[in-house]
């Protein structure tokens, strides 16, 4: 990690599919709060999807023609910034096994890979979580997405930055981190498996009477608020940019 | 029914059951605790611990034909004999030609998934071989005509209130909720049987190249019977349980046990070299060691799956798997459950009938953070994954849909054409789905990032 | 062709594997830190994990108390049919005590079917090793009188001396003596027999000795 604070850095917005076609609010909040952190924003609307739910199916073939097309689209990008832990995840740790044995592929695959990152881990290894400021009283807790968490290593980050926002009552659930279910098309070949693992998973959160609950990717955001009712969770469900968004206003 | 639709149906079922989520989250919170306490006490760099031993297990896997080599010479220069199964109908044969040999009537039978990876139980039943399972777990599913929940703890789906109904239908005991007075009734039910069987069944969790020795880790003493009062002793251990020496047990002991239970070592650890010694006064006459194939051979020949044979099924990656905390153990309908199960079964048993396991699955990677041997587990799920798409045994109906997602997704001007189809298809599908399925169909946004930013950067 | 020459050929036709030997525990640090300890603190480590594991622990100075405490033991037990294996440290303590020699049966004088053990209620035997780290006990087919002594009565008392007390299982298992010798059968005991299969609640005695009794001779 440098201390470098580099101003002039570009960041070129890693959009997942699911953002793009569904939540679309999270990547304007990222857009945003990266504004408010001084950075250049950029967007490249050639990029669709980095291939992940073709690839996590088995059907890496399929996931290589999407790959691709996501290598090309970020070749010449100065930061890949993206909401996600588990697209950050596909492009740092699997698009090296996708490409393996392809020579040409892996040294597009490798040059991408170093300039990838998460909102909360790009925002903490740029030494810029000291410039968050902002204010809301809410209890709130954290759901850091299981390949964030596994996959990127990513552990404190997100509540550091949480930290710099005044008026955050931080609940620690006693029980430790488990999946929320979600899985990309798990979730959907699965559907009863996956309702009861948000059950189990909303269950160290129900208990505490939380205004939100944080979380750092948007196919847990997206299940997580499907499942909330039946599982009885009433507070609100927020993409960390989402709550940055409005606490940094 | 296909072993597809039952494992959904079960996992309906179970998933929606919460009397067993309870039970089984009461127990694994207890584990956790445990093995985290354990994990301090012992280790001070538990990662240090998980890569000199999977170091030791691919040294064992890079040498394994020579090891197993080694092995039947040191033990069959005792006295033993070492036979070798390809599959599970060659072992229960060397198993039926003991007993016949014997003339054998009874057996007792100490924790081993080896045999019921065999199917042994049933085998013995068929020939009218009296056949008791002496681990008090493996007892009660026994009673209860069931097969094994969990490899470790297989009794673990079981409350002490349904033991106790168990015991006194099956025992014929009073009834009890204390654990001790359950666990003495047993112990009286089977002190009978492992003095007069004629056979003692174990399985193996480590063999000893080095030294030619089966080791057998348990803690109540049923296994230490059946290898002490029985005039036969037969093991059956997968080829893979090696060990290169004597001393890696240092590790691989509390290794295994920490991970399994939570324990720094479990009651006994016996090391067995052979049958009874002319200087010794009492033991098994005859030895005989069985190494079972069945299957994993094909494992080890493909480079990407090598590593799970360095399992030394410990369980703990079924513990930490949150599919198999929701749908149990009984769901998998293999020997072995959860995430190292997902992967072996299909490898063991063919892909066409098995590869939903692998997609039974988040890919959280629980297993993989938690596995003492460091097995890439959720890789190997997605390499599962991927092999049944090669060789065709996918869903067709999901290989149709991606094969059209991928002709869409990649262009941005297709995926715009293709936008509000999409809007008014979704609704119209919900209602042939279940409402598991509905609840998640998401609502697509009015216009896409790409069609908003456009707008937005343009006013700008 | 038969099966195990099949297995062999299917293992052995694998030519992308690297067969090098692998880094040993000795090479990384791995296990809590102990420094080198004195044979006081070797006992006490022993002592703490032996009794937290439900062992009845007896540390002595003399071949006569070490020979009272076994006396007292005999007394806590229903039946008064006691076996022993007759090594020499029993042999002292035997010498020390003439009246103990007379509860014991020396199996080495009797030819037992396992079923005539279900009279006795204690096994009294030697040791190989105690391991200090674990608490646990080492015996061999040749310390322990062979493999029935040691398991099938309730009260199992084992009789070892300070020189036996290892640090660490690594040390008992790489001891050159270990693995000699005509023995067919070892174990590391590691408390009295348990089981926690009943909803994860301990019970002691599950088919093994419900009682492990040590008494530690220091001279
Ligand atoms: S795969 Fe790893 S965690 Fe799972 S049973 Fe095997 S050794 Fe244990």
């Amino acid at each position: 990690m440098s201390n470098h604070v580099n101003e002039s850095k570009t960041i070129s917005l890693f959009i997942p599919c699911l953002v793009d076609q569904i939540l679309p609010e999270i990547g304007f909040a990222m857009a945003d709060v990266l504004r408010k952190l001084h950075y250049d924003v950029t967007y490249d609307a050639r990029q669709t999807c980095c291939g992940q739910p073709a690839f996590n199916a088995g059907h890496r073939t399929e996931a290589m023609s999407v790959a691709k097309q996501f290598l090309a689209t970020f070749s010449n990008a100065d930061c890949i910034v993206s909401p996600s832990g588990s697209c950050s995840a596909m492009v740092r740790n699997y698009y090296p096994v996708l490409f393996a044995g392809d020579e040409k592929m892996m040294a597009q695959v490798h040059s991408v890979q170093e300039r990838t990152f998460e909102f909360s881990e790009f925002i903490s290894a740029e030494n810029k979580v000291e410039r968050i400021v902002g204010h809301a009283d809410v209890s709130l807790s954290i759901h850091n997405s299981c390949h964030s968490m596994r996959e990127l290593g990513i552990d404190e980050q997100i509540a550091d930055i949480l930290a710099r926002i005044e008026g955050v009552k931080l609940f620690v659930p006693q029980v430790e981190h488990t999946c929320c279910g979600f899985g990309g098309l798990f979730s959907y070949k699965m559907p009863d498996i996956a309702s009861a693992m948000a059950k189990s998973r909303l269950e160290a959160f129900t208990g505490a009477d939380l205004d939100v609950l944080i979380v750092n990717d948007p196919g847990c955001i997206q299940h997580l608020r499907a499942e909330a009712p039946s599982a009885g969770f009433k507070g609100e469900i927020l993409h960390l940019v989402e709550f940055l968004q409005k606490a940094m206003d | 029914m296909n072993t597809y639709a039952k494992f959904m149906r079960e996992a309906k079922s179970m998933a929606g059951n919460e009397i067993h989520r309870a039970k089984i989250k009461k127990a694994i919170t207890s584990y956790e605790i445990q093995v985290d306490g354990m994990k301090k006490q012992q280790f001070q760099d538990w990662n240090a611990a998980r890569e000199v031993a999977a170091g030791i297990k691919n040294e064992v896997l890079a040498n394994l034909p020579e090891m197993l080599q080694e092995f039947e010479e040191k033990l069959t220069s005792r006295g033993a004999t070492v036979l070798w199964a390809e599959n599970a109908e060659q072992a229960r044969h060397y198993i039926e030609e003991i007993i016949s040999r014997h003339n054998a009537r009874k057996v007792v039978k100490s924790k081993s998934m080896t045999t019921e990876e065999i199917e042994l139980n049933e085998y013995l039943e068929s020939r009218g071989i009296e056949n008791w399972e002496s681990d008090l777990g493996e007892l009660i599913v026994q009673l209860a005509d069931e097969k094994p929940y969990h490899i470790v703890t297989p009794a673990m789906h079981k409350s002490k209130q349904e033991i106790a109904r168990l015991f006194v239908e099956k025992l014929g005991i009073e009834y009890t909720e204390n654990a001790e007075e359950l666990t003495m009734a047993a112990r009286a039910h089977l002190r009978r049987a492992f003095v007069t069987a004629d056979i003692g069944i174990t399985g193996a969790n480590f063999i000893i190249a080095e030294e030619g020795a089966i080791v057998m880790t348990e803690n109540e003493g049923n296994g230490r019977l059946g290898m002490a009062c029985p005039k036969v002793h037969i093991a059956i251990a997968g080829i893979e349980k090696m060990l290169p020496r004597l001393a890696d047990l240092s590790l691989f002991l509390p290794l295994l046990t920490t991970s399994g239970t939570g324990q720094q070592l479990t009651g006994y650890n016996s090391i067995v070299r052979g049958p009874k010694s002319a200087a010794e006064p009492d033991g098994p006459e005859e030895m005989i060691v069985i190494l079972l194939d069945n299957g994993r051979s094909n494992i080890y020949a493909q480079d990407h799956f090598r590593e799970v044979l360095r399992c030394i099924r410990c369980g703990a990656c079924l513990n930490a798997c949150p599919v198999f905390r929701s749908v149990g153990g009984h769901t998998y309908a293999t020997t072995y459950q959860g995430p190292v199960g997902s992967i072996i079964t299909p490898q063991l048993r063919g892909m066409a009938a098995w590869q939903h396991l692998a997609h039974a699955c988040s890919l959280c990677g629980a297993c993989t953070e938690v596995c003492p041997v460091g097995i890439d587990l959720h890789p190997l799920l997605l390499e599962t994954r991927w092999q049944a798409d090669k060789e065709h045994a996918a869903s067709k109906k999901w290989q149709f849909a991606i094969k059209m997602w991928s002709k869409i997704i990649p262009s941005r001007k297709v995926i715009d054409t293709f936008r509000p189809l999409m809007k008014i298809f979704l609704p119209l599908a919900k209602p042939f789905l279940s409402a598991n399925q509905k609840k998640r169909i998401p609502t697509m946004a009015k216009k896409s990032f790409a069609q908003m930013w456009e707008n937005n950067e343009s006013t700008r | 062709m038969n099966p195990r020459d099949s297995i062999l050929k299917k293992l052995s036709s694998i030519n992308s594997l690297q067969k090098t030997p692998a880094a040993r525990t000795q090479d990384r640090q791995i296990y809590q830190d102990y420094p080198e300890e004195t044979k006081d603190e070797l006992i006490a480590r022993f002592k703490k994990q032996f009794l937290a594991l439900a062992g009845e622990f007896f540390p002595v100075s003399s071949y006569e108390k070490a020979g009272a405490h076994i006396f007292e033991l005999l007394k806590s037990v229903d039946s008064t049919k006691h076996l022993v294996e007759l090594n020499p440290l029993c042999q002292k303590i035997f010498s020390a005590c003439p009246e103990l020699e007379a509860k014991f049966e020396n199996i080495e004088n009797k030819t037992l079917a396992a079923t005539d053990f279900a009279d006795y209620a204690t096994g009294l035997t030697g040791a190989d090793f105690l391991v200090a780290r674990t608490g646990s006990i080492v015996l061999r087919t040749n310390s322990a009188g062979g493999r029935r002594l040691s398991v099938l009565p309730p009260l199992h008392i084992v009789v070892a001396t300070v020189a036996q007390l290892v640090p660490s299982l690594d040390a008992a298992l790489q001891n050159r003596g270990f693995r000699e010798g005509d023995w067919s059968y070892g174990t590391i005991i590691t408390g009295p027999s348990r089981t926690s299969d009943i909803e994860k609640i301990l019970v002691l005695g599950a088919h093994g000795p419900k009682r492990l009794a040590l008494i530690l001779l220091d001279e």
